[in-house]
């Protein structure tokens, strides 16, 4: 655990607050392989579904009541069918949770630098008063209900940012009725988002862990290069290893994973979450990139999405590096952290890999890939990947396939640093969620030895990492 | 006579060789370009070994009152312009930098760089497309002497063959208009044109004939950054082989002086910058597939380390328009204020502060997106700036060649009021490793002005500013009766790079601007 905490020193910005409010009920919802919508309801409150038109926001002291999620002490949680309600979510979250003082850091000198930078000499707004800044650092609105609903500011990353709007759901959720309802349908018609299915849960914490662009309810959270260049910490995000540092404040209930419940054993969560979160995210990568190239707005080409060291390499006298065959000199190495790691999840869909690494690469790699073209490739590219790692996740992890992820990692090259840091950082990654899950059932002397490998280069660029400066709790 | 009959004969040999490939079909295309007006009219390009010019130019013996008749023997055993090819040859390929050289071509494709135009342009002299390799790529030519005569001078036919009867009154009453215009002999005493022949290889030239333009694949593929230049402080490193005015007998055309060249540098560099970042964007939006040209960017605004307390002042400073977007560099600004002082004495406050706004302009439209294309239409902050710098170049220039001087009555007392006010302003402006180096190059050359008692007392700060921004242009002195320049030089050459780029990377504005305080203190007590 120190050793995963030192290594991500650079990305572990906030994690994501996550409840699982219902208990386990003797009834399983009804399950499909093919549409998260069950076929018919259980019990169909048609008359208490609000308006979803509308978000209807009530802030984080509408849970915090003591008997509610306002209680205190922790569960121990046991690896089989969880699900129990804790009734101190609240508490954990207020005390523990990073994700309370999103708001509050937005006060601190990193934040002054930025927001002095961001204007370019023009007017100066202050970051705790920048929508571009609060959409992630606090509640995520609309532009309007940011006007109207500036009290929840204050809250920061609080319980409806991951939940949902709870004005659509609260009195129902304290009902009887509502624990008999399926996590989708409470996702479809009261908007309490599905945070148990592994894919809507990455999805969630990717919206300000990477950012996402043309949600029609909600502000674009997009925290770009202009930032970076302001003095924000880049992102860098994997599932497994940001939930491992998470305060939990709920015991995971593994059937519902996935649409199948095909997962029992929640001590493999680790190694799940790295599988479909690692898909998710490249699919969601490109998705963001997709929007980036579609807006009018946002700067295109977004350098965020290449690696850093590409450019950001001090010029040295060094003898000149001869260039592989087909490598053009001067292109930034782009999409490397958010596509970094793939190919033993996508080795199945031959097609995408080659798509991934052949045009579609050469076409975003070219300095300024044209917005129409990119938008497009983007969009198709990412499906398939959203497809995939809905499909993989609702078939599940098998231990042969866990094995054969793990031979891939520890076989991959060594490249030389700087560069390589996005790569060694995936690798470094999926070995750690591999040696934490089931109990270290698959930690072997190989692989401990490639985790401290890794660890070390990463740590010897410590001093040039992308995010270093970031240090503000 | 004799020797210009001689000269003909062998420009003549030469020519057979190109006539040959010429009628084999091979042609010369003429080069297309807009400053057509502004080229000699009946000047015939061809290339030009440095050969052609000994047997009168390491001649001593027969000094002129206009001409040291030194020039050869100077540019062969002391001009680092020498060696400038010698990377590319086999011989020089086992040095430091000749490896470089190769290992560039091959990441570049390039299979032989003695014909590859974008290279020689630079490193030897610049080839017209479509002129047959032959022509220049042969011993007899000896186009493998680097940077030669010519390629600052001018290659045309024309002058070469009337320069012979120097004091033939039919060419020695050409003024440097006039030999330019006639017969496509550079006017190298003129401060803006040698700025513009200095700044041509060494920022870039947008005439595409010439083949001078680095472009980022060409800097990734392995070439050093170029570093900012001032062309007073360059020319005052090159060994000289001309005389200056005062070494001359009255009568003679007079020779630019360092403030001169001080007063011109910024403004010409500004020129070239602003028009190539122009060009490489028509480029790129007549072949989008192309994408846009990196290297007109500030090679600094991406290639910094990251994080920790040595890049922090980056983020400390004002920069204009969005943050994260490739810039112009920022150095060829700092020396503007001379140029519009010398232009305009009067007027120069007003005219800077307009400058500058437009200025600030251009850098809000290049920062509007990535990569941005300023607009050029009239009204425009790109255009009214480029207008603007064009009309005081050619104020100055006019001023030249009525006059025969930039300098005017006040010029010495200028120079210290611009220096201290450059010092002064440094505290607020963006003070990056190249504008601290045209700081401290002005503040050296215009020491050359002061008296002997005031330069003692500058004379530590000097070596500080020395030691944090490397104002010397050159690892070690030549021995002027030593043989030429040889590979070792190039060693020297990698060396100073490698002392170069060390500085950048650990730049700290703060250090610099201690130094200039104290200069100051000492100054003004």
């Amino acid at each position: 655990m120190g050793t995963l905490r030192a290594a991500l020193a650079v990305t572990a910005c906030a994690g994501v607050v996550l409840c699982i409010l219902q208990s386990v009920m003797a009834q399983e919802p009804p399950r499909s392989p093919v549409s998260i919508i069950p076929a018919a309801l259980p019990v169909s409150p048609a008359e208490s579904i609000p308006d979803t038109g509308k978000a209807q926001y009530t802030g984080t002291g509408s849970c915090s009541a003591v008997a509610c999620h306002g209680g205190v002490g922790r569960k121990e949680c046991a690896d089989g069918n969880g699900g129990e309600i804790w009734r101190s979510e609240y508490t954990v979250w207020i005390t523990d949770d990073p994700h309370s003082r999103a708001y509050s850091v937005l006060f601190n000198d990193t934040a002054k630098t930025i927001a002095r930078n961001m204007a370019g000499g023009g007017k100066m707004i202050e970051a705790w008063q920048d929508v571009r800044c609060l959409a992630c650092h606090s509640l995520p609105r609309s532009e309007a209900e940011f006007a109207t609903t500036e009290k929840f500011n204050a809250d920061g990353v609080g319980c409806e940012s991951c939940h949902g709007p709870a004005g659509n759901w609260l009195n129902e959720h304290t009902t009887a009725s509502w624990k008999l309802l399926d996590p989708a349908t409470k996702e479809q018609s009261y908007q309490f988002r599905n945070t148990k299915n592994l894919v809507s849960r990455t999805e969630t914490c990717l919206g300000c862990h990477l950012g996402k662009r043309g949600d029609a309810d909600l502000v674009d959270r997009d925290m770009n290069h202009d930032m970076v260049a302001a003095g924000h910490p880049r992102l860098n995000f994997e599932m497994a290893a940001f939930s491992d540092l998470h305060p939990n404040h709920w015991c995971e209930k593994p059937k519902q994973w996935n649409e199948t419940g095909t997962a029992t054993d929640a001590s493999f969560r680790n190694a799940w979450l790295w599988a479909t979160g690692k898909l998710v995210t490249a699919a969601a990568g490109l998705e963001l990139s997709a929007a980036r190239a579609d807006s009018k707005i946002a700067p295109w080409p977004e350098f965020s999405e290449t690696n850093c060291y590409s450019c950001h390499q001090a010029l040295t006298a060094d003898p000149v590096r001869l260039k592989k065959p087909g490598e053009l000199p001067g292109r930034p190495a782009w999409g490397t952290w958010f596509l970094t790691g793939l190919d033993s999840l996508t080795s199945e869909k031959p097609e995408l890999t080659t798509e991934l690494d052949g045009n579609f690469r050469k076409l975003m790699q070219s300095p300024l890939p044209p917005r129409a073209r990119a938008t497009e490739s983007c969009r198709l590219l990412a499906k398939s990947l959203r497809d995939l790692a809905i499909e993989r996740n609702n078939r599940g992890l098998i231990d042969a396939e866990m094995q054969l992820i793990i031979t891939r990692a520890l076989n991959q090259p060594i490249d030389p640093l700087p560069k390589a840091w996005d790569k060694d950082a995936q690798n470094f990654l999926i070995l750690s969620a591999m040696a934490r899950t089931h109990r270290g059932k698959y930690l072997s002397p190989a692989l401990s030895r490639q985790i401290d490998l890794l660890k070390s280069r990463l740590q010897s660029q410590s001093e040039v990492a992308p995010a270093q400066n970031n240090s503000n709790k | 006579m004799t020797k210009k009959l001689h000269i003909m004969k062998s420009i003549n040999s030469t020519y057979v060789i190109f006539r040959m490939s010429f009628l084999l079909g091979l042609f010369l295309c003429t080069a297309a370009s807009g400053q057509a007006q502004e080229k000699p009219t009946s000047a015939t390009p061809f290339v030009f070994g440095a050969k052609h010019c000994t047997g009168c130019h390491d001649q001593p013996a027969k000094q002129t009152d206009n001409c040291r008749m030194v020039e050869w023997m100077t540019w062969n055993h002391l001009d680092r312009h020498r060696i400038a090819f010698d990377w590319f040859s086999e011989a020089g390929r086992a040095s430091t930098a000749g490896k470089r050289a190769h290992a560039m071509a091959e990441n570049l494709g390039i299979r032989n760089l003695a014909t590859a135009r974008e290279c020689i342009g630079c490193h030897a002299f610049p080839v017209e497309p479509g002129t047959p390799t032959a022509y220049y790529d042969n011993p007899l030519e000896r186009a493998r002497e680097g940077v030669t005569c010519v390629a600052c001078h001018g290659g045309s036919k024309q002058w070469v063959v009337e320069h012979v009867a120097a004091a033939d009154p039919a060419w020695k009453n050409l003024s440097g208009q006039e030999r330019w215009l006639k017969l496509g002999m550079v006017d190298l005493k003129n401060p803006v044109t040698q700025a513009r022949a200095c700044i041509s290889c060494h920022v870039g030239d947008t005439d595409e004939s010439k083949g001078r333009k680095i472009t980022h694949e060409i800097y990734a593929a392995g070439h050093p950054p170029l570093p900012g230049i001032e062309v007073a402080a360059f020319v005052a490193e090159e060994p000289r082989h001309w005389l200056n005015s005062s070494e001359k007998k009255p009568g003679n055309r007079p020779s630019a002086s360092s403030a001169e060249l001080l007063a011109v540098s910024g403004l010409v560099t500004l020129q070239t910058q602003l028009a190539l970042f122009e060009k490489s964007h028509q480029a790129h939006t007549a072949k989008p597939d192309n994408g846009p040209e990196i290297a007109v960017y500030d090679c600094y605004a991406c290639h910094h380390s990251l994080g920790g307390q040595q890049s922090r002042w980056r983020q400390s400073r004002t920069l204009t328009g969005a943050p994260g977007r490739p810039r112009l560099p920022q150095w060829p600004r700092v020396l503007v204020r001379y140029s519009l002082i010398t232009a305009d004495p009067a007027n120069w406050q007003a005219n800077e502060a307009q400058l500058m706004k437009l200025l600030a302009g251009v850098d809000k439209e290049i920062a509007a997106s990535p990569y941005a294309l300023p607009s050029t239409v009239e009204g425009s902050a790109f255009n009214d700036a480029r207008q603007f710098i064009a009309a005081q170049l050619r104020r100055l220039e006019d001023q030249w060649n009525k006059a025969g001087t930039l300098k005017s009555a006040n010029e010495k007392a200028n120079l210290a009021a611009f220096v201290q006010s450059i010092i002064n302003d440094t505290n607020s402006a963006s003070l990056d490793y190249d504008t601290a180096r045209q700081v401290a190059w002005a503040i050296r050359g215009s020491a050359g002005y002061l008296s002997k008692d005031q330069n003692e007392l500058i004379r530590e700060e000097l070596a500080r500013l020395d030691a944090l921004a490397g104002l010397s242009l050159r690892a070690q002195k030549h021995n002027p009766t030593g043989p030429p320049p040889t590979v070792s030089d190039q060693q020297a050459v990698t060396e100073l790079l490698a002392q170069r780029l060390k500085l950048v990377n650990q730049w700290q504005p703060d250090q610099f601007r201690q130094v200039l305080a104290d200069l100051v203190k000492k100054i003004s007590q």
